[in-house]
Order: C-alpha cells, then structure tokens, then sequence
C-alpha cells in the first residue's frame, strides 16, 4: 500500500514512487563481476534461462537470464521480492541500507551479496567466506572486520544496487576413511592458486593420478534440483562418485571423488594442465551452473640417497647394524607416500652401508661427520644418513641416533630408530619410544627442507596435522630473497599461524627449486 | 420550478478519518469546492495548522459551515443547464528510479472507484488523472515493456499521507522513496532511523537520524509535498 495524497489545480501536489533497479548476476564463482576474474556467467553458452520475478506474491517481471549472466529487476521498496529461476527461489534485498563495511552486518551482506556466503550464516561460514574473499582479492587474511584494507576492498566489491548467485559450491574434503594415517592433514575448502591464475571457478590442486573427495554444496538452488556433474575432459579428470549418468542426489550437500589422470611432463615445472568439474542445471548437457577447476601440476622427481652408517668403536661392543634394526623400507615407504600427494615423487636408491670407527668411543665429532659427508655423498640427490643411537654426539645437535645432513648449510640433523626426538627440542617424548611413525614424519618433515620449507618449532603440540601444516611454511629469510613466489603464510586460510593450505606448497616448491637453488639435487624424469 | 437549499446556521464540527482530505470531506457533505470548506473562516485554525488541503491528520477538526441557499429561477417547459461550479480533484504521480530517473514513456493503468483510466507517463515520469474526490483506493499498474507483460503494481491509498512534519508523513514518503521504513504509523524505530539516515547521506546532508527542518526540507522536495 502506497500511500498517496489528492491534489488539485489550485495546489499541486505531485507524489512520488521510485523503484530500486537491481543488477542481479548469476554466477559460477563468488566474487564482483566487474572483475575479469569474477566474469563467469552462467547463461554464457547462449542457453537460455528464464527467470520470473514476483513482488509480494504477485507476478511482476520476466525473461532470459542475459548472456552476461545478469537479471534486471524493478524493485518497488517496502515489498517482498522473489527471483525464481532454476527451480529455486531467491528473496532479493532492496539495494539500500549497507550497514557500514566494518561492522558484523555490515559485512555479512556484503559476503551475501557477493555470493560468498548465505543470507544467515553462522560466524564460521561467514570467517570463511571473508577468507575466501580476501584470497581471492590477493589480501592477506585477517578476520578482524575491523581491517581497513578488507572493508575498503569489500565496499568496492559489494555494491547495493548488485546481487550475485552462486547457485553451488564446491570445498576440498576428507572422508575418514580416506584420510591419511600417516600424516593426516586438514585441508583448505579450495586453493589459493585461485588467486594466482586468475581462474573464476574454485580451484584445486591435484597431482596426476591421484584422486581427491570433494564436498558440492547446493548454496543457493533448491535441494531437488536437477543437478548432473561432468568433466570437461575425462582424459585428465573423471568424476569416479557419483554416477554422472543420473541427475545427484537430493539433498544440500554431496560427496564426490575425482581422479586425475596421466598428464605430459616436462621440463618445464610451471607446466599444468587445467580441467574442469562442471555441474550442470536438468540435463548432462545443461547448463553449467557451477564450476571447480583442478590444477593438475606435473610431478617433481627427486632422487633421494639413503646410507645407513653403522657406529663402531662405541661403548667397546658391536653395535647391531642399522639394516636389520632399522626398518628402513617401512619408513621410506610411507615418506615417499607423503610427498607423492603433493606432486613429489622421491626416488630413493637402494642404502648404502658405511661403518665408521669413531676415534673416542663416547664422543662423535664434526671432523668425523664430515669424513662422512667427504666420502659418501651423492651429486644431485638428497643424501641422508642413518645412524644408530650413540652417546656423545657434537654439542649442537644434542638429539642422537639416526643423522642426516643437508647439503644446504650441511647441517645435520639426527633421527633415531627409536625415540626419543629432541629435534625439535620441544617433542621429548619418551613415553614413544620405538615409535616409527614419529620418525616418519619427522623425516619426511626435514625432507621438506630441502624443497625449501622451514619447519615452524611450535611448542603446543607436535601432531601430525601440525606437522603437516608446519612443512607448508617457506623459510623466512628464503622467501624474502627469492621473491616473487608464493609464501604460504600469505595464502593462508587463518589468521594464526596453524596453517591450513595445501597443494599450493608445490607450486612453491617449484618457484624455490627453479629460481633460487638451480635445483642441484632434484632433477626432472 | 424553484428550488430552495434549506439554510443552516451553526456550522458542523468534522473529525478527520485515515483518508481524508478537505478535497473528501467537502464531497461528502456537498461542497462542490474544497477550497470553500478550507477558506471558510471557521476554519481558520485548520488552516493555520495544515497549509495543504490535502495533507490532514487523523484527529484534525473540520468545521463544516452550513450549505449556503441558493436560487435559481427556470422557466417551465424549457430545458435547463445547470452547471455546478466546483473543483475536481486530481491525482499527481511522478515514477522514477530511485536516483530519480523517470520512468518516461511508460504504458500505465489506474483504476479508481472502477474506472480504468490508462496512458503513458510523460516525459518526467509523471501521471496526472482526475479521479473521483471520495476514492479512497486505487490500484496502479506501471508497464516495463511495449507488449505489457512485465510490470509494476502499487496499491494507492489517496488521502492518507500526513503532512511532512509527522513521523508518519516521514515514514511514508520515504517508503515511497525507496528506502525503508518499518513502519508507517508514525513509530520511530530503528529502521526509520536507518532511513532518514539513508536519506541524508543520498542527499548530502549530515549523516545522522535527526529530524531537523533542512531533512524536513528536502524530503518535502525531493517527494513533491
């Protein structure tokens, strides 16, 4: 109800009524469609989608989606609006009233409006959607609404007179059964190379023939929606669950697995290749109303020299060689295992058996370690050394048993067969002893250092997701240096420091290897 | 024939009702001029009060004077012309966008007491259509496109803005405007707030939710009473 007043010649009154012209876009990806990135209609194939539009119940507006994605609607105020479209109804906000950008509502409708993230989300979504946002506007993260670069980006981005819907969305995975015992991770929804290569899906990465578990979120259409998954090309990428043949379950959410297939290597490490996981509206021809792009990144190959040195002359009585107390194999196994998720494939030549007769049998010196190293080191490899518990190694390493050196700043650095670790120094845990699993990790943690990832020595916990996570952080003083190339803690998902990206630790791990060491001890296949 | 309109001398006192306005209120008691009731000395007061005939208050007293006597001499077997000089009442309507673009050339239907009147706004957006005084709804179609398919619906209540300075008054021409009021009857909240707000900052004005003669100013301007 409008309400209006009389006039008359002799007193011209003029009422007014102004409606609201809303902009809305429908997207494949969150995010400003003014952006080139962001640029993703849905209707860009020329398929047509018709909308209609009802104000307080009644029909008021129809049409086609137009091929830039985008809906015009006339909103008188005060009115209930409702867009539907693709079996779905969407209630469209008047473009007025903003709360201002650094405050809570303030930027919820903005995440709203960009698609980031529903009308009413609880405050974890909506952490993760401004994570998401500023991922994607190359920000670094900071939940804090109170950061002047966010809400100044997120004033730009969220315009009133603009909605955006994201009918679906996609978030990385992990089924229980599926997650890695060895060294469990916690991954990101998707990855940051989304902001590196301008991609306007979601993106993840995947190294070739592996297989990922992905959750598809039904954001913004109706649950029995006819939804149908395909690949944009089953050669590199296939949907393995669920049947593409038959439309997906009902339902909000669904699990879906993917594998990668074979890709053609080269020297070139930047060289990927890019398929999509598309979802399409009716039909397996419909469509595409959503998209998740998979980065398959080549495989690095790094030779890995493995010696197990066998200590004599200590404690006046035959030590047991490390090859029957070692469980060499078994260790190897489940590193290489680690770094092949991650697009590393760690060739690891057979040990070599060394024995040294230390000079003093409580004490091991430098001298005696480089002797070590001088004799037994292999060019373009990895070389790790495996030594049995000894008494009074050199003082800076104060840890014992197995030893390795890199042969970066040929420092060593020690494992053991058996716990306990002291490197780092925090995680004695001696109540472990004989633990395999902490050698592992361990080793495949010091592996990381060699792909240019520091460690971060945390004193709360040494859990193999923290290990993970710490191996995804790049050394400080290396990043600086070898600028530019992704650091992790830029593209990471929290304010903190637990870090919780993923695969894109490989593209840094290309950028380091290529453009600071020369890649001495790594080599293409 | 002679016909003699029975004089009164006291004059009736009218409580306003929603929806009223002098341009009403003079029909219903047989003043073919509303401006006849609103210059009347006897409603001095009123007139002091509401400088818009149309713009009344519930609660607002209308002293309604007695019909004046008039004769008229006809001549028998002749036919007569009566013309009744009075006023007609006309409905002003300007639609635009919200920044104030006018809805220019547009196809329209307004339907008052089962009139169906149509047209095509000028080039300002604005509608001018004489309707019946007593009408107190009409319905307004606005059409967005050539062949009529899509368009715009209002339901018009004529009579029942209150004048600017109301909180009510402010409610509805904002809600009109474009921007967002909870309510209309006259309670402030904070949505009315938000608004006037709203409204301030879109017309240049300090920022805040006060209610002071230069906001009162320019929403009377930019709504059009």
């Amino acid at each position: 109800m409008a309400k209006v007043a009389r006039s008359s010649f002799t007193t011209q009154n003029i009422n007014s009524l102004r409606v609201h012209k809303l902009k809305v876009f429908l997207q494949t990806v969150a995010g400003s469609h003014k952006s080139e990135l962001f640029n993703a209609p849905i209707s860009e194939d020329d398929q047509n989608i018709e909308y209609a539009v009802y104000i307080d119940g009644r029909f008021s507006q129809s049409g086609f989606v137009q091929p830039d994605g985008s809906i015009t609607v006339y909103m008188p105020s005060a009115k209930q609006v409702e867009l539907r479209l693709l079996g779905s109804q969407y209630s469209l906000l008047p473009p007025i009233n903003l709360p201002p950008p650094n405050t809570e509502k303030g930027v919820k409708q903005r995440l709203y409006r960009l698609g980031y993230c529903g009308e009413n989300e609880t405050e974890d979504k909506v952490k993760s959607a401004l994570l998401h946002f500023q991922l994607d506007q190359k920000l670094p993260p900071n939940t804090n609404l109170s950061n002047n670069a966010t809400c100044s980006a997120l004033s730009q981005a969220a315009l009133p007179s603009e909605q955006r819907i994201v009918p679906v969305q996609f978030e990385r995975c992990s089924l229980e059964a599926n997650v890695d015992t060895f060294l469990p991770h916690t991954y990101p929804p998707f990855d940051a190379e989304k902001a590196d290569f301008n991609q306007a899906c979601a993106l993840v990465s995947m190294a070739p023939q592996s297989t990922m578990q992905l959750t598809l979120k039904r954001a913004n259409i109706a649950a029995n929606s006819p939804l149908f998954l395909s690949s944009s090309n089953p050669d590199l990428l296939t949907v393995v669950k669920p049947d593409t043949t038959i439309p997906l379950a009902e339902g909000t959410e669904q699990i879906i697995e993917i594998t990668s297939g074979c890709i053609q290597e080269t020297e070139n490490l930047y060289a990927m290749e890019m398929a999509y996981i598309d979802v399409r509206y009716g039909a397996d021809d419909g469509v595409i109303i959503g998209r998740l792009g998979v980065c398959l990144l080549p495989r690095i190959y790094i030779n890995v020299q493995a010696y197990l040195v066998n200590i004599h002359g200590r404690e006046k009585k035959q030590s047991i060689p490390l090859e029957s107390s070692f469980p060499f194999k078994k260790v190897i196994q489940n590193v290489k295992h680690f770094w092949l998720q991650y697009g590393i494939q760690l060739n690891v030549a057979a040990p070599e058996e060394i024995n040294l007769t230390l000079a003093e049998s409580q004490h091991m010196h430098i001298d005696e370690i480089n002797h070590v190293l001088n004799t037994h080191y292999a060019e373009n490899h990895i070389n790790v050394y495996f030594i049995p518990h000894i008494k009074g190694l050199p003082e800076t390493s104060k840890t014992n048993q197995a030893l390795a050196f890199t042969p970066k700043e040929y420092q060593g650095f020690y494992l053991k067969k058996d716990m306990p670790l002291r490197y780092p120094a925090l995680f004695f845990e001696t109540g472990k002893s004989h633990n395999i699993a902490q050698n592992e990790r361990l080793l495949a943690m010091k592996l990381g250092h060699f792909f240019g990832l520091d460690s971060v020595h945390c004193d709360a916990d040494f859990s193999p997701q923290l290990l993970a996570a710490n191996l995804m952080y790049i050394q400080q003083d290396i990043s600086q240096q070898a600028m530019p190339y992704l650091t992790l803690r830029d593209i990471s998902y929290q304010d903190n420091s637990t870090v919780k990206t993923l695969p894109s630790q490989c593209l840094s791990v290309r950028h380091f290897l290529l453009s600071k060491f020369n890649a001495p001890y790594y080599q293409t296949e | 024939m002679v016909t003699t309109l029975k004089k009164k001398s006291e004059f009736k006192e009218h409580l306003v009702k929603p929806g009223e306005c002098f341009a009403s209120i003079a029909k219903q008691y047989g003043f073919a001029d509303p401006d006849t009731l609103y210059h009347h000395p006897s409603n001095a007061k009123i007139r002091a009060l509401r400088t818009n005939k149309h713009l009344l208050e519930t609660n607002d007293i209308v002293r309604i004077p007695a019909v004046q006597k008039k004769t008229v001499s006809l001549m028998a077997g002749k036919q007569t012309v009566l013309v009744l000089k009075g006023k007609v009442c006309l409905f002003n309507l300007q639609i635009a966008e919200f920044d104030g673009k006018p809805l220019a050339n547009s196809a329209y239907l307004l339907e008052v007491s089962k009139h169906k009147y149509t047209g095509v706004t000028n080039a300002i957006g604005k509608i001018t259509q004489v309707i019946d005084s007593g009408a107190t709804t009409g319905k307004l179609w606005v059409y967005l496109d050539e062949n009529k398919h899509n368009s715009l619906f209002w339901t018009l209540q004529f009579g029942t803005l209150t004048p600017c300075q109301t909180i009510a008054g402010i409610q509805a021409r904002l809600n009109n405007l474009g921007y967002y009021c909870a309510n209309e009857k006259g309670e402030m909240d904070s949505s009315t707030q938000d608004a006037i707000t709203q409204f301030k900052l879109q017309n240049h004005l300090p920022a805040n939710p006060e209610i002071d003669e230069s906001f009162l100013s320019a929403l009377a301007n930019t709504y059009g009473l």
